[in-house]
Order: C-alpha cells, then structure tokens, then sequence
C-alpha cells in the first residue's frame, strides 16, 4: 500500500511541470496576475483565509497564513477581484489589467457590524478555498461570546466542533478524530507548545484577545506539517494595531485581562505592537474559602504573557518577534509539616523574516524556541519528594510558497532542531532518577497543487523526518483530490502517512505533572494512516453543510505503562507499554456563519479502539479464551455527540450566546466482583476488584447547556464595553465524570459528578 | 437567490455516503457487560527461612455485596506445594489439610489450609514452589478435572547490616533514620522493597506531630497508623554502600507513633510484584482515566489471588519525642 502510494505521490510530483504546461492556457505573456495582501481596515492585521476572487470567473484563492495572497491567469481587461473574509464587508475592486501585467494589489476590509439591522454578506469565496479537507476554522468572535468558566477559552470552544472531543468539564484537553491529546500537534506562531494548559488543564493557555486566527487540521494534514499522529491547532497571535493606540482592560470573576498595542515607527519603516497580560484573581475566593474549609491552597495564580512586535523593513520584507510565557503557581500545605508545591508553565519565543521574492514567490523563515517546565516539591515531616522536568526546543524553519499559476503551486520547507528533555527525581535531596534524552530532528517537505481542469484540485506531498534519538528517518506520503460540481457542491478525498516520535505522560485530569518521552533504539516512532472522504456543500449562500468520514489506522504506540509503580533503574524501554488501534467516524456541519441568527450544528458519529501489552509482556486487555490482547475502547470514546451553538443579535447592543452538547456515555470499567488478599507485609492488605473487561460499560449520557448574554456599548463616552452575564450548565445537570469505587463503603460504587451550573461575569472596556 | 444543488452531484453524493467507513464499520450501540462469574479466589505468601505458609482458597464475591472471607471460603479442596528442582522436576511434595473445627485454633475456619507435616517445613530461599489445587467439582469454579496452578520463586534472604540506635529521636530536621541491609540477590534484575513501620504499642504512646495532624484534620482514623507502609520501591532507590549494602532511608512520616516501633523491609517475588502493582493501579491511577481500571495480574491458572513470597528482615527501635 505504502509503496504504491508512494510511487503515486512521485509521479504526481513529477507530472507537475508538465501539467501545467499542458493546460489548455494562452501563453504566460498574455495573462496577468495580481498579488498583495489583505488586511482589518481599522487595526491594519492581516487576515489568514480570506478569499480573493476574480467575479464571473472560477479564478479564486485564499491568503495565506502572513495574509498574502497571488492571483495569477487573470485575463488582461476588465477584471473586478472581490474580497471577502467572515466578519468584514467585502470588497470589490475593478482593475483593467495589462496582458502579462502582474499588479500588487493591498486590500483593506472594513470589520461589518450588525448594530441597526442584520448585514448578511454572502461568501464569494470558491468552496475549495473555504473549506479544505479536515480543516476547520472557528472565528475568534464566536470563542469569545460562548458562554465558559473563568475564562473564554480557545481549547473549550474547538471542542464544540465535529471530530473534537472533550474527556470531561474538568480538561481542555483536545481528543481529535479518536487520539489522545498527544497525537495534536499545538502551534503557537508556528512554535510547538508542549502543555497548553492552565489551572491544571481546566482551561487552554491561549488568551483570546490575543488571537488573530486559528486553524484546526482535524486529519489529512499537509505536508507543512509533521510529527503528530492526528491533529494540528495552528494558533496565530495578533499582530497589533497598525493605525493607532489601542487598549482593552477586562476584569472578571476569576481572572482579568489587559492588553494594549499600537503603531510602530522605527525610521522610515512602519509596524506594530501587541502586548497582552492575563493573570488569575482566585486569591480572595481562595481566602474565603480558606475560612470555612480545610485544604485549601495558601496560594494560587496563573498568568500569561503574550507580545510581539512587527516591522516592514519593505513592502516585501517583514520582521516579527514574538514571545509568550505562561505559569501556574500553587503552593498547598495540607497537614502540619506537611506541604505540596507546584510551578508548571511554558516559554515560547519565534523570530520570523518573510520576503516576498516575486509576485508569485513567498518565503517565511524562523527560529523559534519552546520551552516547559514543571517542578512539583512535596515536603512532608521533613522529607522531600521533588521533580525537575524541562523541555528544551530550539528550531529553525523555513518555508518557501511558489504560486507558478492557476494550474500549479508548488511548496516546500524544511524544520530542523534540537530537544532535550531532562527529568529528574530527588528523594529526600537524593537524586532516584536522572534521565537527559537530546534528540535532533530534522525534516523536509515538498507540496504541489496541481489543477488539471478548472474543477479538479490534486494535491501531493512527501514528507522526510529524521529523528536522532533511535535514529529513524520516515516517509510521509499525503494526497489529497478535490472535485467541485457547480459552485455549491466539493467532494474530496484524502490520504496520508504520519509519524509521531513522542509520548505524553498525562493524566486526563490533572496537567500539572505533564512529562513526554521520545522514542530511542528498541521504541520505534508510532504511525499511522489516514482516509478522508468529505462532501461540502453551500445549498444557500449563508448556509454550509459538510460531512466528512475518515478511518484511521495507529501503529507502534507507545506508552506510559500505567501498572508500573516505581521506574528506578529500569531500562528506558522497559517504562513503556506497547500497542496500536483505530478509529473512524462520520461527521456533519450544518453551518450558518453570518446574519443576525448565527451558529453551527456539527453531529459526531465516532469509535475508537486500543490494544495494549504492558511493560512486563502482560496483555492488557486479554481475551479470556486465547489470552491475547484484544481491543478496549478509551475513556473518552463515544458514539455520538452532538453539539448546537447558536448566536442571536437582540437589537440595542444585545447578543444571546448558547451553546448545547449531547454526548452518549464514555467507557468505563465496572467491577463486577471483589476479594480481599491477605499478605503477611502489614497494611499491604486489601481489596482487589474483579473486572469482566477494560471499559465495558459506559456511563450515562453527558448534555448541558450553557448561556451567555453580551452587552455591548459606550463607556460614558471614554470608550466601549462589552458585558457579558453567562452560566455553564444553565439546568445544573450534574453529568457523571466517573464511578468511585470503595470497598469499604455502601453502595462500593458512588458517582463523582461534574460541574453544576456556574455564574460568571465580566466586563470588559476599551481604552 | 440561492441556487439549487446540482442533480448530476446528488449520485456522487449518496455513493460517497455509502462508501464512507463510517456507516460500515460502526454501531449505534453500545458494548453490553459480562455478568458475574464466581471464580476461585487463592492466598499464599511463602517467606524465604519461614515456615510454610497457611494457604486460603475463597470465591470471589459479587462488587456489591457484604464480604467476609468466612462467607465466600472455599472447603473441600486438596491442596499441595511442590518444591521443584531447577529443571522444574519436583523433589518434595508438601500435603496440605483444611484447617476446620479445631477449638480454641483462631487460624481454625473453612478456607484456610495449613500443612501436614510438623513442625511446618522450612521455605528454602532462591527455589521454586508450585501450588496445586483440585477444586470440588460442586463449587463450580473450575471445569471437572482442571487443575489451579502457581508458581513462585522465593527471593534471596537479606540481612539488616546495621540499624538505627535503639533510641531514636523524632527529628524532622535531621536526617531520616537509615538501616543498611545486605543485598538479596536476584539474578533477573533489582530487587523490589516495601518498606514497613509497625507501631509497638500505640496504645501507651502518642502521635507525631504529623499523623496527628492527619486526625485531627484530615479525619484520619488513628488505627490506620499504627502501620504503615511504603508503595513498592525499586533498589535503585537507594544509595549502594562501598561494601554492596543498601542504605534504606526510613523517611519520618512513616512513623506514626512515638515508642516502640518495629522496622521492617520485605523484598518481594514477582508474582507478588506483579499482583501488589496491579491491584494499586485499579485504586491510584496514575496515567489512566478515572473509572478506567486494569484488571489485576495474577499467577493463578484457573484462578485469581497470587501465591508469591517474600525475604524479609526487621529491627526494632524506640522512637522518643523531641
């Protein structure tokens, strides 16, 4: 299969030079093409996805992710180039165009507003534009008015998609198209974060004021990408405003915001900053609570930090830094002479160069750096229990798009960089476990895009990865058919290969104590392919239906042995469990993304099934016949989900958010027997349970709605605010997490419920 | 206007629904559950140097119900251990009898089978013991004629070298107490340890300032003090002395009362690890999902429970308050 996929991907980049001379067009001299970039009229960012389109032909593309965007095979004449982006009034401009002429073309969008009356503005963008294979967008206006929990937060709105799976309302955790969270690569400014989380994984690291764009590749990932089993979040921070000196200050229930940014002149060049601060205000709950509680923390707080700063050395040179940190900070003591402390948090930096080389030639280089740290220290009468655990990740990438014409683009790249990843284990200030893995990687890619007739997109890619730490060096092969029917009907298909040289050390619960491990001689990298098959249709101009099905096969995974107490002088691959699996699935989008009733409905039919063997050669899940390991499915599971999120503009400023999930219930285990094993080692007596499989059952079905009211409107004539009024868990039904079992109580099994209806509030004023 | 779909896509449209692997493979439904089935359940722990052990044969009994092993005992089963050669012939053959009806014997009750031979023979360290059971066709636990197995291979004895003084002050900002103990060699790989604090008399000594800390404000019951124990810990844990001896650290919260307290360091066999490790998982996850429990290893053909051993060693010292 691999091998023929492979010569496939080869011939299709072969052909591409040939193909795209054999196109029935007039010879390159006598079209002309237009390129720019696209940009928010008020604050000057450039905007990723909009379209770009030539009216009444089918020429059409899409900017990319620095907001470019080239148009090439215009006919010389009267043209008019409309562009669109969800949110901003579109804009047509009429060009006349020399045969051969290549136009720069910059295009600013006025952001629409809805006060005084409903703007419907229709998508001119072509269906294959808009709506990729696998890929999903969510507009950061729409993260923003879903009701949550402390925070607005990316990771719990992106789990409201089809194929996104939440594992409970405690974690933010992403579980894509039936992998665990590790199988998602997290990008921030094109840089790898390795815990995005807060509050121990209630909520994602990403401040939503600070984002400009996401992309969510849900499966079939191009070639750009790499080194994750199933997913890519691409997280794109704001750029800042380019016109003018710009604030916004919100202060909430649990935690408050403030970020401000602005033009930047440095000599003749001009550019932009942004800087965001958000920080936890927990601490007068925590002493309230502290007054009528035990075990309360004596402190706790989060912050993060994101900046960057832009400038156009040129119109077609551009310099951008970039930073983040984040950190939580708990410190718990819990008995006398007893206390528990935990710092975990993230460091992101990235410089990036793009040069436009021609109209038609656009190349990005950066380096980037990623750091994580997680240190818990217990003491307890005097004896401590410490971990160090870093992550170091310092990379360069770069990446060249050259948009050679209608028929052809071609792509290509390269990231290569070190990571070393250091845990250590201390013991009564003795070290019991010092473990250094640096591991180089490096990989390449080359992409083409091919368009052999005006309703045929083929799309190939090969993908080298070489990775130092056991020395294994992958092939990744994607492919990727798209085929339109008129203008409101795209079927599509898709296939790829992909690596993953890295694990997760997790608890679905509890992030604090992340660790990742690498593969190395004896722990091949995991892999697996992809199938998509995907039909999107517009059947009215505001109104999408999709629906995607895909099949994945995971192979050679690798991890954590659960069973395993102590790792102490084990041999590295003796710490890991080993297995494979897959999972398939139907999703459906029904979407309406503009007017004054706005939302999506998005319905997941999923399975997803696991066998492992663990680290002692025991199956995990054996057959009671054979004794074989046999496939269980993983807590989160689940047939159906079914999520409805809707916007209503109520007039005078008044926005109406609700957002309902159903889901049927997760796997679990239930005991359905118990014994009780003497062992003449004191208290080392106890209960055993016995099971009649792993996750057999499932718990009940898990749905909740939430609300939220935004107000928006002027600030006493200083300035805008936006008031929001929401509950999570509007009806307080009080969704099981997992059965308790205990065998000294009455009934042994209770249920430990999630959360019930919650308040929050929070303003918001811009200054 | 919106335009209508094009009727030439709808074909390709329902050929591409079939086709996706979605519909084929999954279902709506959910998994069903096996029911409860009653299996045997085994006890034995053998300890290198001791005498052979008491071996318990029970029922397992349904998640739900009240359990008392007198309840769900197993009688009427034949019992035997096999002391088995290197090559795995067996050498000596040890009897074993329900111990019943024996007054004023508090080991005397249904399920619980001791040797014949007195006095009790002695379990040889580094050798191999099988455990056979025939179970009464009438409980209906095993097939007619099956057989419950196991096996254990006994871990080298071990010696403390030096221990801590006889009286010992509680002192948190001192060193823990250290014990040196010669290795118990084990061919495979490093030994595994539990560590045990057993309090001497509780009753005529107060907590620490710790323990008493967990019952006053963490509703500890004070009872579950007076033992306690260490989760399994790996050799590496512990600093290897110039002579080949382990320094085992007694870390100052495990001891829970002050006064006599007994020491003591068990190296376990690897059933016993694998059962120990196995059955903490199904309560302590670490990486697994709440509500996801493994099922627990056991050496039992036919059967679950472990029959394991242990070598142990153990001193006593007075813990005085500061």
């Amino acid at each position: 299969m691999l091998r023929s996929v492979l010569a496939a991907t080869v011939l299709l980049l072969a052909a591409c030079p040939a193909e795209a001379q054999s196109l029935p067009q007039p010879r390159s001299g006598e079209r002309a093409s237009v390129s720019g970039t696209v940009r928010d009229a008020a604050t000057g960012e450039t905007l990723i996805q909009a379209t770009v389109v030539a009216a009444g032909t089918e020429i059409g593309t899409a900017t990319n992710s620095q907001g470019f965007f080239a148009l090439t095979g215009l006919p010389p004449g009267e043209v008019a180039l409309v562009v669109s982006y969800v949110g901003y009034a579109p804009s047509q401009r009429a060009l006349t165009l020399e045969p051969g002429e290549r136009r720069r073309l910059d295009v600013s969008l006025e952001p629409t507003t809805l006060e005084g009356g409903e703007v419907v503005v229709e998508s001119q963008a072509p269906l294959e534009e808009e709506k990729a294979v696998g890929v999903q967008r969510i507009p950061m206006q729409l993260v923003q008015q879903i009701p949550s929990a402390v925070e607005n937060d990316l990771f719990r709105a992106l789990q409201l998609l089809p194929g996104v799976k939440a594992s409970s309302d405690f974690s933010s955790k992403l579980y894509v198209r039936g992998g665990s969270p590790d199988q998602t690569l997290i990008l921030l400014d094109q840089t790898t974060v390795y815990n995005p989380t807060h509050f121990f994984g209630f909520f994602s690291t990403f401040n939503t004021d600070a984002i400009k764009d996401v992309r969510v590749y849900k499966g079939g990932y191009p070639a750009e990408y790499g080194g994750r089993l199933g997913s890519v979040i691409d997280v794109y921070n704001r750029d800042g405003n380019r016109n003018r000196l710009d604030g916004k200050a919100s202060v909430g229930l649990l935690a408050s915001r403030v970020n401000a940014e602005g033009p930047l002149r440095l000599g003749g060049t001009r550019g932009s900053w942004f800087l965001a601060v958000r920080r936890s205000t927990l601490e007068p709950l925590l002493a309230a609570l502290r007054e009528r509680e035990d075990f309360i923390p004596d402190g706790f707080f989060f912050y993060d930090l994101n900046g960057k700063l832009n400038l156009d050395a040129s119109p077609n040179d551009r310099f951008s830094l970039a930073a983040y940190a984040g950190v939580d900070d708990v410190k718990f003591p819990f008995a006398e002479d007893a206390r528990f402390d935990l710092r975990y948090g993230n460091q992101t930096g990235s410089f990036r160069y793009t040069r436009i080389l021609s109209d038609r030639i656009f190349t990005t280089l950066r380096l980037t750096g990623s750091r994580y740290v997680n240190y818990p220290k217990a003491e307890v009468a005097g004896v401590t229990f410490e971990r160090r655990n870093t992550i170091n990740d310092v990379s360069a990438k770069g990446d060249v798009e050259w948009l050679a014409s209608r028929a052809a683009e071609l792509q290509g790249g390269f990231w290569g960089g070190r990571l070393t990843l250091r845990l250590n284990d201390f013991f009564d200030e003795r070290e019991t476990l010092a473990s250094r893995i640096e591991s180089d990687y490096a990989s390449g890619y080359l992409q083409a895009k091919l368009r052999p007739t005006s309703a045929l997109t083929l799309t190939g890619g090969l993908r080298a990865n070489y990775f130092s730490s056991g020395d294994y060096l992958r092939l990744e092969p994607r492919l990727q058919a798209e085929r339109t029917f008129g203008e409101r009907v795209l079927a599509q298909a898709a296939y790829g290969r992909y690596y993953q040289f890295l694990t997760l050390i997790s608890n679905e619960a509890f992030s604090g104590f992340d660790v990742w491990a690498t593969t190395a001689d004896g722990i091949p990298p995991s892999y697996g392919d992809q199938f998509i098959l995907g039909l999107k249709t517009r059947p009215l101009p505001n109104l999408g239906v999709d629906v995607e099905g895909y099949y994945r096969t995971l192979r050679d995974l690798f991890e954590f042995d659960p069973a395993l107490p102590d790792i102490a002088g084990l041999d590295y691959e003796d710490i890991f469990r080993f297995g494979d699996g897959y999972a398939t699935g139907l999703e459906v989008l029904i979407e309406r993304p503009q007017g004054r009733v706005n939302g999506f409905v998005a319905y997941t039919l999923a399975l997803t099934q696991r066998r492992f063997v663990g680290a002692g050669g025991e199956p995990v899940n054996p057959d009671p016949v054979t004794g074989e390991a046999q496939f269980f499915s993983p807590k989160y599971d689940r047939r159906h989900d079914l999520a409805v999120v809707t916007n209503l503009e109520l007039g005078r400023g008044w926005t109406l958010t609700g957002a309902f999930v159903y889901a049927t219930g997760q796997a679990y285990t239930r005991p359905t027997g118990r014994f009780h094993i003497q062992v003449p080692i004191s208290s080392v007596d106890g209960d055993a349970a016995v099971t009649s499989g792993l996750n057999r059952a499932r718990l009940p079905a898990y749905h909740r709605a939430d609300i939220g009211f935004t107000k928006e409107g002027h600030f006493f004539g200083l300035g805008r605010y936006e008031l929001r009024l929401q509950t999570i868990n509007a009806y307080s039904r009080r969704n099981v997490w997992f059965y308790q079992v205990d065998f000294e109580d009455t009934p042994v099994s209770t249920p430990v419920r999630m959360l019930p209806a919650l308040p929050n509030v929070s303003l918001t004023v811009d200054f | 206007m919106p335009r209508a779909l094009p009727t030439r896509a709808l074909p390709f449209a329902l050929v591409l629904f079939l086709a996706a692997p979605g519909l084929i493979v999954l279902g709506g439904c959910d998994l069903a559950e096996d029911d409860f089935r009653p299996e045997l359940v085994v006890e034995g722990t053998l300890t290198a140097e001791g005498p052979m052990a008491t071996i318990r044969l029970s029922r397992t009994a349904p998640v739900e119900a009240a359990y008392s092993f007198e309840r769900y005992a197993l009688s009427g089963a034949t019992v035997r251990v096999l002391l088995l050669s290197d090559e795995g012939e067996v050498e000596e053959t040890f009897e074993f009898y329900e111990n019943v009806d024996v007054p004023g014997n508090e080991s005397s009750f249904p399920g619980n089978y001791v040797p014949l031979s007195r006095p009790k023979p002695t379990v040889l360290p580094n050798r191999r013991y099988r455990l056979e059971v025939e179970v009464p066709a009438a409980a209906g636990l095993v097939p007619p004629g099956v057989l419950v197995r196991a096996e254990t291979t006994v871990p080298d004895t071990f010696s403390i070298a030096r221990q801590p003084p006889d009286s010992l002050r509680y002192d948190i900002t001192a060193p823990s107490p250290a014990i040196d103990v010669t290795p118990s060699v084990r061919p495979d790989g490093q030994s595994v340890f539990i560590f045990n604090v057993r309090a001497a008399d509780p009753e005529n000594n107060p907590l620490t300032p710790l323990a008493a800390s967990f019952v006053e404000n963490g509703g500890v019951d004070p009872e579950d003090l007076v033992s306690t124990s260490s989760p399994l810990l790996n050799e590496a844990n512990y600093e290897r002395l110039p002579d080949g001896n382990l320094r085992l650290r007694v870390p100052w919260f495990a001891i829970g009362y002050y006064g006599p307290n007994e020491f003591r360091a068990s190296v376990l066999d690897e059933a016993l690890y694998d059962f120990l490790r196995s059955r903490d998982a199904q309560f302590n996850p670490t990486t697994l999902s709440p509500g996801e429990i493994q099922r627990v290893f056991s050496n039992v053909e036919n059967g679950v429970g472990v029959f394991g051993s242990i070598a142990r060693s153990e001193t006593v010292s007075v813990v005085i308050e500061p």
